[in-house]
């Protein structure tokens, strides 16, 4: 009779987990490598500051500056602005301008983006590698919950065996 | 009349795979562009609520269970699902809120940048919850993709002479 056994394929585990760091290794060198961890705690900032900035009167985003991480705008950029209008600084360009009898008619991402000729309505090729780091993180994300749950599978396992001769005994 | 019959393993398997390429290609605004963003966002939210009644019985078997004794995973998962689908309805009602291209005109005014950064933020977040739901269904992913995608013998798999039956999910509740 044909017993049900589950497997594990160690092997097929650690080639996905291999291919997952040479990738993550490739997004890195190539300047794709935004940890979205970073990118929520600078929204969050990003908020708190401009809500400070639009409750006391009025503040200016200069948006002109060329990022460094393949034309993609990062938030962390912003946050650099926004830090240096905080300490005094005035803005040279100001292509965005938030007062706080204004709507805001431009998007955070759209700003400062240093690929021009931007077309809203095409696909950008030449951000496919953020696509990429994209769909590289679901696989990470993956690649750690495998090794947590071996981790906190062996532990399990190992509590068992000590309980159960304690148990018998 | 020869009737129509869906495998729902085939079914999830294909529309999760599609919804994850979707997904992080929707991440991605400077890539895809304003108009494909909203347009293929308020698809991608259609595909959402598919991924959902498919998984009806999943949920509603859970729900009911989530207080008795039921396996720590089931209990994570559901906590993780539930947590995706307030972000993913934050993410979709934020992104037609503050939508451009589309002529959904709001009226929102000053509080647009705010929902804008809502938008962003949850979309993010986003991504680290679809990480992790992934991360938590590999085994069925890996199951049903080597029989579904690949129909292919892969060398860590022994014989089916040797070893008749791997690791084939038994239960009829697909996995949410």
């Amino acid at each position: 009779m044909a017993s049900k056994r589950k497997t594990t394929p160690v092997r097929g585990i650690i080639l996905f987990i291999v291919i997952v760091a040479i990738s993550g290794y490739a997004l890195a060198a190539t300047n794709h490598f935004d940890n979205p961890f970073a990118e929520i705690s600078d929204t969050v900032s990003m908020g708190n500051l401009l809500d400070g900035q639009l409750g006391s009167g009025a503040a200016s985003l200069d948006t002109t500056t060329a990022n460094t991480q393949a034309g993609k705008p990062s938030i962390g950029d912003l946050m650099a602005q926004d830090t240096s209008l905080t300490s005094g600084a005035k803005a040279v360009d100001e292509n965005v301008t938030i007062t706080s009898g204004d709507a805001f008619s431009a998007s955070p991402l759209d700003a400062g983006n240093g690929d021009a000729g931007h077309d809203e309505n095409s696909i950008q090729w030449s951000q496919i590698g953020d696509v990429l780091f994209d769909l590289w993180f679901l696989c990470a994300a993956t690649v750690f919950v495998i090794i947590m749950q071996q981790i906190v599978g062996s532990i399990i396992r190992g509590l068992k065996r000590r309980t159960r001769p304690a148990l018998a005994a | 009349m020869k009737k129509l019959s869906i495998n729902p393993n085939k079914l999830n398997l294909f529309l999760d795979i599609s919804m994850a390429l979707i997904f992080a290609a929707m991440m991605e605004e400077r890539f895809t562009g304003l108009r494909i963003h909203e347009v293929v966002g308020i698809g991608i939210a259609v595909a959402f609520l598919t991924h959902i009644l498919l998984h009806w019985r999943w949920v509603v078997s859970v729900t009911r269970q989530f207080f008795a004794k039921i396996l720590h995973e089931s209990r994570l998962n559901y906590v993780l699902n539930l947590a995706l689908f307030i972000d993913i309805v934050v993410v979709i009602v934020t992104g037609i809120l503050i939508s451009r291209t589309l002529n959904l005109n709001f009226g929102l005014g000053d509080s647009q940048f705010s929902i804008q950064l809502i938008h962003i933020l949850s979309s993010y977040l986003s991504l680290v919850i679809v990480g992790l739901h992934v991360g938590l269904h590999w085994k069925w992913i890996l199951t049903h993709s080597q029989k579904y995608l690949f129909n292919i013998r892969l060398p860590w798999r022994k014989s089916r002479a040797a070893q008749p039956i791997t690791v084939e999910s038994s239960r009829n509740i697909p996995q949410a």
